[in-house]
């Protein structure tokens, strides 16, 4: 066995020599479409020529595809003394697959030719075409969708033309527009438009199989127009005179400047920041706004806010939103009541000591936070700002008096104001000395949670 | 000289104010989004404009057209006329049709501009390309009115530009020009869109 291996080795290689040129030369496969539809048909031939004579030519030629011999080919001998075999593969089901034909030579297959099927469909109609105008880089940039694979090389062309009225009549054409490779966009430039007329376009896909068309949209490149986001900004500082409403925003926005010859209408949209909730919409409003006021916001709370804007009354795509910007509004001044009661000692026939207690009672459900308080005194008679003695955040404070004065000032405040004040008047239940406790109510009334409060 | 400039105002919006009563004719005839397109289009030329002047102001120093009005008179470069557009016998056909000739004259001395400078031609191209856009439209109105067009309005001689100064003025010029008569058109077509 081993020797007769050793043989045909010997005579394969003297064979070879011998032969005009090498083996690959004596077959060829000829196909009936270079390009097969897939799932369709194909016929393949195997001819081996008068230079290889020198093979047996009784032999028979085997096909395969792949690696799966293919039953089913005819072979003939052809009146210029060559072989041939044809095969027709009923269904071609691979996008791509090697053909090969063997001749049998001895006890080993000798691969003669060998060729690559390549099958796909017809290239689909591109759909789904849009185009815009981007008045920034100046160009109409047009995009589709490809639609299925056809499994073969597709080119895309996006086709144009001037027209009038509704892309009947081609005027004039617009030079083609080729995407790069891969891309299902492209952009016309805007040196080949008329911005007010309508063109007809578009996209042509290619390949081996077929040509087909996308559905045509006529219009003017401006009723396309997407404008650039608009610059959207919180007013800083606040209006002069303006007081701090609580549960507002002062913004002011504007449009880009190569679309401000553009009529145009916006839209606001905002959300409270980290909130689970949709967003509310405010439209429609102007393109250019110094000062906005946006009120019926929740008081002290962060809010994101957008805008966009379209051309209008003309047609146009809505711009993306801008950029989100994040304000807080204004609190809401504490709306509480707040219960005094003090202790007073006198120090020296000049002076008193006061230590003031109170306890902020709610006066509404939301009642705003409280940061502070303050405790001011004005000595009688004179005008200006009070004389601060105490801002603190605790509930308690002490102080020194003239012995003649009478009343303080109370208030609780945060970022949005001042509760409204609670007059503190001492001259009500004056002591005579020592730490007594001189109950105070400044609605006239005590408490028993304050009396519990003081004596905790 | 304000006293001229006074008397001119008010003879402006004596006639602007006269025109109220006008006759307008084909006005209500036509598509009422041409008014609006044509106006959008005088704002764009209007700012292509000002930013070719700008530029010629920044970076040639050409800031004052009424520093070059000598010059024009010799390159002959001239001021289309809107008369028809701001005569008290203000007739839409023939204002349009003024409209169109003026804006084809602009559209051939930005034409005669070519080569003006890096820095200015691609705002000059695009001025070209808005003022031609605009004169088509204009045209196609024309046509769509019934208004028999033979053929481009008369073609003037075009100035001729001998050194790279006098392009630079010309396109000062030819600038300012064409923002009075955008400024006439405008009036003009504000009037007749309203309703």
């Amino acid at each position: 066995m081993e020797g007769l291996g050793t043989w045909s080795l010997i005579t394969a290689a003297l064979m070879i020599l011998l032969l005009p040129g090498s083996l690959e030369e004596c077959g060829h496969i000829s196909l009936s479409d270079p390009i097969i539809h897939l799932g369709g048909p194909v016929t393949a031939s195997c001819t081996i020529g008068q230079n290889c004579r020198h093979l047996k030519l009784q032999s028979e030629i085997l096909w395969k595809l792949e690696s799966e011999f293919q039953p089913g080919g005819r072979q003939q001998h052809l009146p210029d003394g060559s072989l041939e075999s044809t095969i027709t593969l009923p269904h071609l089901n691979h996008t791509q697959a090697h053909l090969s034909c063997y001749l049998r030579w001895g006890n080993s297959l000798q691969i003669l030719d060998q060729t690559e099927l390549q099958a796909g469909y017809p290239p689909p109609k591109p759909y789904n075409l849009f185009c815009l105008m981007n008045l920034t880089i100046n160009s109409l940039i047009c995009q589709w969708e490809p639609g299925p694979d056809s499994h073969l090389p597709t080119n895309y062309t996006l086709k144009s033309f001037q027209s009038r009225g509704n892309c009947q009549t081609q005027e004039k054409p617009i030079p083609d527009c080729i995407p790069a490779a891969g891309q299902s966009h492209c952009s016309i430039p805007r040196k080949y438009l008329l911005l007010y007329q309508n063109i007809g376009i578009r996209v042509q896909a290619e390949n081996k199989l077929g040509t087909s068309l996308s559905p045509q949209l006529c219009f003017a490149p401006m009723d396309l127009v997407k404008l650039e986001p608009p610059i959207l900004k919180a007013l800083a500082p606040r209006p002069e005179g303006d007081p701090a409403q609580p549960g507002c925003l002062w913004l002011h926005w504007h449009s880009q400047n190569s679309t401000l010859f553009i009529k145009q209408k916006c839209e606001l949209r905002y959300q409270p920041h980290l909130a689970e909730v949709s967003w509310a919409l405010v439209a429609p409003l102007p393109s250019r706004i110094l000062r906005h006021e946006l009120c019926g916001l929740l008081p002290a709370t962060a809010y994101i806010l957008q805008l966009r804007c379209i051309r209008s009354p003309l047609p146009g795509h809505w711009s993306d939103w801008s950029p989100s910007v994040e304000l807080n509004t204004t609190e809401q001044a504490p709306i509480v009541r707040l219960d005094t009661r003090w202790k007073q000692r006198q120090l020296d026939p000049r002076t008193k000591d006061v230590q003031l207690f109170w306890k902020p009672m709610p006066q509404e459900e939301d009642s705003g936070r409280i940061q502070g308080y303050l405790v001011s005194w004005r000595p009688l008679g004179q005008v200006g700002a009070a004389l601060l003695l105490c801002n603190t955040t605790e509930l308690s404070c002490t102080f020194q008096l003239p012995l003649e004065a009478r009343k303080v000032v109370l208030v609780a405040y945060n970022t949005g104001g001042t509760s409204r004040p609670t007059l503190v008047d001492f001259m009500e239940s004056r002591g005579k000395g020592g730490w007594q406790a001189k109950e105070h109510c400044d609605l006239g009334k005590l408490l028993t949670s304050l009396d519990l409060y003081l004596l905790i | 000289m304000k006293l001229m400039a006074l008397l001119l105002l008010l003879w402006h919006s004596t006639l602007w104010t006269m025109q109220d009563a006008a006759p307008l004719g084909l006005a209500s005839s036509l598509p009422p989004s041409f008014l609006l397109k044509c106006l959008e289009q005088v704002r764009k030329i209007q700012a292509d404009g000002a930013q070719l002047q700008e530029r010629l102001c920044a970076t040639h120093k050409l800031c004052h057209p009424e520093e070059l009005v000598l010059l024009g008179h010799s390159l002959g470069i001239s001021q289309a006329p809107l008369g028809s557009c701001s005569s008290q016998a203000l007739e839409l056909t023939n204002c349009l049709s003024q409209l169109h000739s003026g804006l084809f004259l602009y559209q051939r001395l930005l034409q005669a501009l070519a080569g003006i400078s890096p820095e200015i031609t691609p705002t000059l191209d695009l001025l070209q390309l808005d003022v031609a856009d605009f004169a088509t439209n204009v045209w196609q109105q024309l046509e769509d009115l019934g208004v028999t067009l033979t053929g481009p309005p008369t073609q003037s001689p075009m100035p001729t530009f001998i050194s790279a100064f006098q392009r630079r003025a010309g396109g000062v010029l030819v600038g300012s020009n064409l923002q009075s008569f955008l400024e006439l058109a405008y009036r003009a077509l504000r009037y007749l869109a309203q309703p």
